[in-house]
C-alpha cells in the first residue's frame, strides 16, 4: 500500500528539519522553502505534472530545472531527491510540516482571534501576551477576524483547540441551563 | 392553576446562580471525509476510542478508529448535515443512555430517546453503553427458572435466570414469536423485560408493541428499536444500549430478560461500518473483531452473587440462518458463546408443529439446574421418546407389520409431538405444563385420538381448576410433584368422563 501524503510529508520534513538544525540554517532554509511553496501554490498543477507520467521526462526535467537552479545546499538536494522519488505532489505538505516543526522549535503559536468589533493594537497585544502565557509559547502570531454574530467577547482558535469566551456561546449555555 | 411571577423568577434566579461564567476550552478537529454514516477528522490528537464527539450541526459521533493521521468516527444520527471542513469537538464523555424505572413501558431508539410520542422520559440516571461484564467473583451459578410458558421449551430446553439462550432458525419460523410469548409470560414473575429490535421493520416493531400492550406486558417492558432506515452505527449500538438499560435493574437486585432481535442484522451493520472505516474484511467479509462484538455483549448477561444483590440478566439473542445453515460464520460464533440454543425448524413449522422447536438439536447447557423438580420428573424421558419416535417414524413408513412395542412407541411419539404444540400468545403456567406432561408420560393419552389431544388438554385444565386446584397449588408452591397416586387418580377421573369427538360429529364440523 502506498503511503499517504501526510505520512510522506512528516518523514521528509523531519529529516530536513534535523539536517538544517545541525547546520544551523533553519531560518534561511525556511525562507527558501516558503519561496518554493509559493511557486507550487501559484501553479496548482505543478506538483502532479512533476509526479505522474503525463509529461515526457525531458519536459519534466526542464520544469524542475529552474527550481534546482534557484536553490542551493540542503534545499537543492531536497528538491532533487523529492523529484527523483516522484513525491513532488507532496512538496507543499512537506513544507507545511516543516513550518510546523519550525514553529514548535521556536515556540511560536498561530491563532485566529474572532471578535465582534475590530481590536486596536494594545488590545491585540494584551490578548497575545495572555494567550502566550496560557499555552506556554514565546511568540504568538494573531490573525484578527471580525464576526458580529458572536455579539461580544473573544474566540481564540488555534491548532486543535478553541478558547471560546463569546457572548453567543455563553447565552446558548445559559439557555441550556434554564430550558434544559 | 395560577401563575405566580415571584416563584418563577425565584426559580430562574436560583438556576442563574448556578451558572458559572467561564471560558469554554475545547479540543477540536477538522472533518476531512464524511459519508455512509462515518466521518474522518484530522486533529483530535487526544481523542480516546469510544469517546463521544460533537459536530457543528449538533449531531454526535463516536470514535472508532485512531490512525496515524486521522480519527475514524461513526456518526450517531443524520450525517447529511455534516460537511468537509466542519469542526468536531471532543466532549470527554463516553456514550451513555438514560436508564431507570421511567424507561419501563416506553419505546426508545438506540440513544434512549423516546419514539412512541408519549413525551419526555424523566430520568436523571444514565449508564455507559459499553461496560465490562461482571467478573468471576461477581457471579453465581444459575439456579432460578425462567418460565417461558411454552411446553416445548420449559420441558426440553429449560432456561435459568442469568443464562444466555440463543433462538436460531430460518426466516418465518417463529423466532420473534417465541421471544414475545416469553415476555408475555413474565407477567407477575418479578421480571423486567428489554426487547431490542435491530433492523426490524418499523411496522413489525409496531405490531409487536401492540401485542405486548394487549397482553399487558408493556407494564414491565422496555422496547429499544433501531429500524432499517437508521444509519448502521445506531443498529450497531442498539444491543449495547439495551444491555445498559437492563444492567441498571440487574445491579439493583432485579431480574431482567433481554431479547436481541436479531444479532445477524447487528453483525451486518457492524460489517458495513467496518468496511467503510477500511478495516480489513475477514471471513464472509465480517471484520476481525466480530466475535468480540457478540461475546462482550452476551457476557454482560449474568446471575449476580448475593453480595451484589443477586440480580440477574437473562439474554435471549436471536440469529437468523439462511436455508438452515447453522455452520455459517455468525451462527457458529453465537452458538459457541451462548449456553444453549433453541433451534426452530422451517419444515416442522410448515407441517403445523408450532412452536417449531427441533428437540434433537436444541439444548440448554445450564438450565437443567434451574428446572423445577416436578418438571424434571415428568419431562425426563421426553427427549428420548421424541428422538426414538423420529427415528422409527421414517422406518415405519415402509413396513406394515409392526410389533406391539414399536407400535406403542410410535403412538406415544405422535402424542408427544401433539402435546408440545401450543397456540400463539397463550403461555401456560408451570403447574399446567407439568399436569399435561404427567398425563402424557403416564400413558393417559395413549388411547385418545390425535385430533382430540387439544380438546383433552383444555378439558383437563378446566377439570383440575374446578375440582383439584389443590394439586396444582402444591406444584406451584413446592415445585415438586404431589402424591403420584392422587394425581393419577384425578387424571383417571377426567379420562373416564372425557367425551371423544365422534366421527360423525367431526365430519359435521368439517362440513360446516
Amino acid at each position: 500500500m502506498s503511503l499517504d501524503k501526510v505520512t510522506v510529508a512528516k518523514r521528509y520534513s523531519k529529516a530536513l528539519f534535523e539536517l538544517l538544525e545541525d547546520q544551523d540554517q533553519l531560518d534561511s532554509g525556511l525562507e527558501e522553502l516558503k519561496q518554493i511553496r509559493k511557486v507550487f501554490q501559484d501553479n496548482p498543477q505543478l506538483g502532479n505534472a512533476l509526479t505522474d507520467n503525463s509529461l515526457a521526462p525531458a519536459k519534466r526535467e526542464a520544469l524542475v530545472k529552474p527550481l534546482l537552479d534557484q536553490s542551493e545546499g540542503v534545499i537543492h538536494n531536497l528538491v532533487q531527491m523529492v523529484y527523483d522519488y516522484g513525491r513532488m505532489d507532496a512538496m507543499v505538505g512537506i513544507i507545511d510540516q516543516f513550518q510546523s516543526l519550525y514553529d514548535e522549535h521556536n515556540q511560536t503559536v498561530y491563532a485566529d482571534v474572532t471578535t465582534a468589533v475590530p481590536l486596536d493594537d494594545s488590545q491585540l497585544n494584551l490578548i497575545k501576551s495572555g494567550y502566550a502565557k496560557r499555552v506556554g509559547a514565546k511568540q504568538v502570531i494573531l490573525n484578527s477576524k471580525v464576526d458580529a454574530s458572536i455579539i461580544g467577547g473573544v474566540v481564540i482558535q488555534s491548532a486543535g483547540t478553541i478558547f471560546d469566551g463569546s457572548i453567543k456561546t455563553k447565552i446558548s449555555r445559559l439557555r441550556q441551563a434554564l430550558v434544559g | 392553576m395560577s401563575i405566580k411571577a415571584e416563584e418563577i423568577s425565584a426559580l430562574i434566579k436560583q438556576q442563574l446562580a448556578n451558572y458559572q461564567d467561564e471560558i469554554s476550552v475545547e479540543e477540536t478537529g477538522t472533518v476531512t471525509y464524511v459519508g455512509d454514516g462515518i466521518a474522518r477528522a484530522h486533529g483530535l490528537e487526544n481523542a480516546l476510542v469510544g469517546e463521544l464527539l460533537e459536530f457543528d450541526s449538533g449531531v454526535y459521533g463516536m470514535v472508532q478508529n485512531l490512525e496515524t493521521n486521522d480519527v475514524g468516527i461513526v456518526v450517531l444520527g443524520d450525517f447529511t448535515k455534516i460537511t468537509e471542513g466542519d469542526t468536531v469537538k471532543r466532549t470527554g464523555r463516553i456514550m451513555e443512555v438514560p436508564v431507570g424505572d421511567a424507561m419501563i413501558g416506553r419505546v426508545v431508539n438506540s440513544l434512549g430517546q423516546p419514539v412512541d410520542g408519549k413525551g419526555d422520559i424523566k430520568t436523571d440516571k444514565t449508564r455507559p453503553i459499553e461496560r465490562k461484564a461482571p467478573g468471576v467473583m461477581d457471579r453465581k451459578s444459575v439456579f432460578e427458572p425462567l418460565q417461558t410458558g411454552m411446553k416445548a421449551i420449559d420441558s426440553l430446553v429449560p432456561i435459568g435466570r442469568g443464562q444466555r439462550e440463543l433462538i436460531i432458525g430460518d426466516r418465518k419460523t417463529g423466532k420473534t414469536t417465541v421471544a414475545i410469548d416469553t415476555i408475555i409470560n413474565q407477567k407477575d414473575q418479578n421480571m423486567i423485560c428489554v426487547y431490542v429490535a435491530i433492523g426490524q421493520k418499523e411496522s413489525t416493531v409496531r405490531s409487536s408493541v401492540e401485542t405486548l400492550r394487549k397482553y399487558g406486558a408493556m407494564d414491565y417492558t422496555i422496547v429499544v428499536t433501531a429500524g432499517p432506515s437508521e444509519p448502521a452505527p445506531l443498529l450497531y449500538i442498539a444491543p449495547y444500549a439495551g444491555a445498559a438499560m437492563g444492567e441498571e435493574f440487574m445491579f439493583n437486585g432485579k431480574h431482567v430478560l433481554i431479547i436481541y432481535d436479531d444479532l445477524s442484522k447487528q453483525a451486518d451493520a457492524y460489517r458495513e461500518l467496518s468496511l467503510i472505516l477500511r478495516r480489513p474484511p475477514g471471513r464472509e467479509a465480517y471484520p476481525g473483531d466480530i466475535f468480540y462484538t457478540h461475546s462482550r455483549l452476551l457476557e454482560r448477561a449474568a446471575k449476580l452473587s448475593d453480595d451484589l444483590g443477586g440480580g440477574s440478566m437473562t439474554a435471549m439473542p436471536i440469529i437468523e440462518t439462511k436455508a438452515g445453515d447453522v455452520s455459517a460464520y455468525i451462527p457458529t460464533n453465537v452458538i459457541s458463546i451462548t449456553d444453549g440454543q433453541i433451534f426452530l425448524d422451517s419444515d416442522s413449522f410448515y407441517s403445523g408443529v408450532r412452536p417449531a422447536i427441533d428437540a434433537g438439536t436444541s439444548v440448554s447447557r445450564v438450565g437443567g439446574d434451574a428446572q423445577v423438580k416436578a418438571m424434571k420428573k415428568v419431562a425426563g424421558t421426553l427427549r428420548l421418546d421424541l428422538a426414538s419416535y423420529h427415528e422409527l417414524e421414517s422406518f415405519a413408513q415402509f413396513g406394515s407389520d409392526l410389533d406391539a412395542a414399536t407400535q406403542a412407541k410410535l403412538n406415544r411419539g405422535a402424542r408427544t409431538v401433539e402435546v408440545l404444540k401450543q397456540p400463539l400468545h397463550s403461555p401456560l403456567s408451570v403447574q399446567k405444563q407439568v399436569l399435561i406432561l404427567f398425563a402424557l408420560t403416564n400413558g393417559f393419552l395413549d388411547d385418545i385420538a390425535l385430533d382430540d389431544i387439544a380438546k383433552f388438554e383444555s378439558g383437563l385444565f378446566d377439570f383440575f381448576d374446578a375440582s383439584h386446584a389443590d394439586l396444582l397449588d402444591v406444584i406451584a408452591k413446592t415445585g415438586d410433584l404431589p402424591d403420584v397416586d392422587k394425581m393419577k387418580a384425578a387424571v383417571q377421573e377426567f379420562v373416564n368422563t372425557f367425551q371423544p369427538t365422534d366421527a360423525d360429529e367431526a365430519e359435521a364440523a368439517t362440513n360446516k
